[in-house]
């Protein structure tokens, strides 16, 4: 039997850990790309690195001997999996939301996610999700690093599929949410950064490459500013349906002007450990300043590190463009429709 | 760990009966579907998915399931397929991101998800068979056979059918320009799959309409790949090639030769009405026609219904392919 009825089907047993323990000891990162994520999961994740073609996801200082309290997941993209996106964006009596595959069939019974067999598929993606998570904390453990004697905090930077954080969300809510806000002007002007001709992004085979023409670069400004506004209405919706105390809404900005500060407070509410000069030390680390010249400016991962660029890089229409779109998100998430940050 | 341990039911026995349609859409997949499923229809509103006469009472020898899409969920696309060396591939995260760890799918932990992928699949499929139970429904079997009708989800063919490798694999082909031309006809103004928020809605240009013929020949082709090597890849005696036009000519033999192959009741009278109760003649006029989904059941239609042009881009495209699978260029 698989549904609720059942007399001895469990979506957790045979688990060789605790499911509920290991589900609390998780952090999802959601919100959008271009917005510190990386930076914030290492700092979070120190001294682990993200490095997605390393045997384990991660990379540490060789020799390194001391503990590791948490563990970094880097474009875990599991969402992408239990919620598919279209590649577009509808709107919902005028708000715009992701298209996805869910969205599109749920309420066809056949469909293998649909509404009418949710008691059947959602523990079960729960479980898929768990297990292939503690995958990664045991591999860490043979690979000889000294995590935690129970679990260590496992820290999932998928701001690449805020799109399902709703629907995530609700599969976990013991764990903990960090919905990473920034102003979504300069999210766009990253954005644009990225695809250009010489753009990080172009450079992976992802990128645009440029524009052709100006129409046709303000109709990408068009679309990704409804990307980053159907974004936030799922993330937002995902915040808002979570735990207050199992939640945080942690401002670009803000960790930029403040760095120790925030990610102190962080660490704290993770119970990392957060003793000033350790926190001290990771900030420094991290900072944009110890960043090699060359890996850094203009078509770089790492650009600018300076919150309102957008004023100069947008051109007006853009601007104007842009504020159209994400004008209500911007002020229900704290920025101002056409200065600094409030 | 034993990601099937705690269910109740044979995993083995159970993935042994699954029936998996794959190839393309406009193919008639839901028309073969349905008559392997015979007397079981297909409806999207009812609670299981299908649907039977009321106060029928004999035994249902297959169960329906229409466009279960685990497919789009175990290999997401990620846009128009392309060529690559060569070859026309579907986009999907998968390929995209299998070579990093830290990837849900990745290549590095495939011996954790792949297990608990088949485990999740298999028990959706099951929940079906407990619930057409619980609704009255007699089975044929314990576990019964099971068609799952996966055309829209080809692009993952090849990662589906590793994971149930004693499934059979019904490989549904047809001539890709008749695929093209009816997925034309279904994505313009008024047609059915416009009206169902699916599709174009017509042309504004010429040259979208050209980038739409240039799209679907690159998803056919690619989707062919995919088919193929997972085809190639299966177990001979647990797959089949099928011919839409081979389908539409002799119903009558292509289906007691798969009613044979599925164990499924074939007597020379059961078959013939299950393909008269199923034939495009049977069809109300109203429900058939240009713009609906039962269109004409003519094939290649398409050499009225494409312009020179693109009969000559689609031939560029799907030329090697069309070739492969026995159509005439």
């Amino acid at each position: 039997m698989t549904s609720a009825a059942s007399s001895s089907y469990s979506a957790t047993a045979g688990l060789p850990f605790d499911d509920e323990e290991f589900e609390s000891k998780l952090v999802w990162i959601w919100g959008s790309p271009r917005t510190g994520s990386t930076w914030l999961l290492e700092m979070l994740c120190y001294p682990l690195e993200a490095k997605r073609s390393a045997p384990l996801g991660f990379s540490w200082p060789k020799e390194w001997i001391g503990p590791v309290p948490s563990v970094p997941v880097d474009e875990f993209l599991i969402s992408s999996h239990l919620v598919p996106h279209q590649g577009r964006v509808v709107d919902i009596f005028e708000v715009p939301y992701p298209a996805t595959l869910n969205g599109l069939f749920q309420r066809r019974s056949s469909y293998a996610f649909s509404e009418e067999f949710a008691d059947v598929w959602r523990p079960e993606a729960r479980r898929l999700t768990l297990v292939r998570l503690h995958a990664v904390v045991e591999r860490a453990r043979k690979a000889g690093l000294h995590l935690p004697a129970g679990l260590p905090i496992v820290v999932i930077k998928e701001v690449n599929g805020s799109h399902a954080a709703d629907v995530v969300m609700s599969l976990f809510p013991r764990s903990r949410m960090i919905f990473m806000l920034r102003d979504g002007r300069d999210v766009l002007d990253s954005l644009l950064d990225a695809n250009s001709p010489d753009g990080w992004l172009t450079r992976t085979g992802l990128g645009k490459g440029g524009f052709d023409s100006p129409e046709e670069r303000l109709e990408w400004v068009r679309d990704s500013c409804r990307n980053w506004t159907a974004r936030m209405n799922v993330c937002a919706r995902a915040y808002d349906a979570h735990d207050p105390a199992l939640r945080r809404r942690v401002r670009y900005e803000d960790l930029l002007a403040d760095t120790p500060g925030v990610l102190g407070e962080i660490a704290a509410w993770l119970d990392l450990p957060n003793d000033e000069s350790r926190i001290q030390a990771i900030v420094d680390r991290h900072s944009f300043s110890t960043v090699p010249e060359r890996l850094r400016g203009s078509g770089k991962r790492r650009r600018a590190a300076t919150p309102g660029r957008w004023r100069e890089a947008l051109t007006p229409e853009e601007q104007e463009m842009a504020l159209k779109i994400m004008g209500s998100r911007l002020t229900e998430l704290g920025y101002d429709g056409d200065s600094d940050p409030i | 760990m034993r990601p099937n341990a705690p269910v109740e039911f044979d995993d083995e026995a159970l993935e042994a009966n699954l029936v998996w349609i794959f190839g393309s859409p406009r193919t008639g997949s839901t028309w073969l579907l349905e008559m392997l499923c015979h007397p079981l229809k297909v409806d999207p509103n009812s609670d299981v998915g299908f649907k039977w006469r009321e106060g029928w009472l004999g035994e249902a020898p297959a169960l329906p399931v229409n466009e279960f899409l685990i497919s789009s969920h175990i290999v997401p696309g990620n846009g128009v397929a392309q060529m690559e060396n060569g070859v026309v591939l579907p986009k999907t995260l998968n390929r995209f991101s299998g070579a990093f760890a830290s990837y849900a799918f990745s290549a590095a932990y495939e011996d954790v998800w792949r297990p608990e992928v088949r485990r999740l699949t298999l028990i959706r499929l099951y929940a079906v068979v407990e619930r057409a139970r619980e609704a009255g429904l007699k089975l044929a079997g314990d576990p019964p056979l099971m068609v799952i009708k996966e055309v829209n989800g080809s692009h993952g063919a090849d990662v589906v059918m590793s994971l149930f490798p004693r499934s059979r694999m019904i490989f549904l082909v047809r001539d890709g320009r008749d695929v093209l031309d009816s997925l034309l006809d279904a994505n313009k103004a008024g047609s059915w799959l416009t009206k169902r928020g699916g599709g174009k809605g017509a042309y504004e240009t010429q040259e979208e309409r050209r980038e739409f013929v240039r799209e679907n020949c690159l998803n056919w082709a690619g989707r062919m790949t995919i088919c193929t090597r997972a085809y190639e890849d299966h177990d001979p005696a647990l797959r089949r090639r099928i011919r839409y036009e081979d389908l539409l000519a002799d119903t009558d033999g292509a289906l007691a030769d798969l009613a044979g192959w599925l164990d499924l009741p074939g007597g020379p009278k059961r078959i013939q009405n299950i393909a008269k109760t199923h034939s495009f003649e049977a069809v109300p006029e109203k429900r058939k026609g240009p713009g609906k989904v039962r269109r004409r059941a003519t094939p290649g239609g398409w050499r009225e219904g494409l312009t020179h042009e693109e009969q000559e881009m689609a031939l560029k495209i799907m030329g090697s392919r069309l070739t492969e699978l026995g159509y005439e260029q």
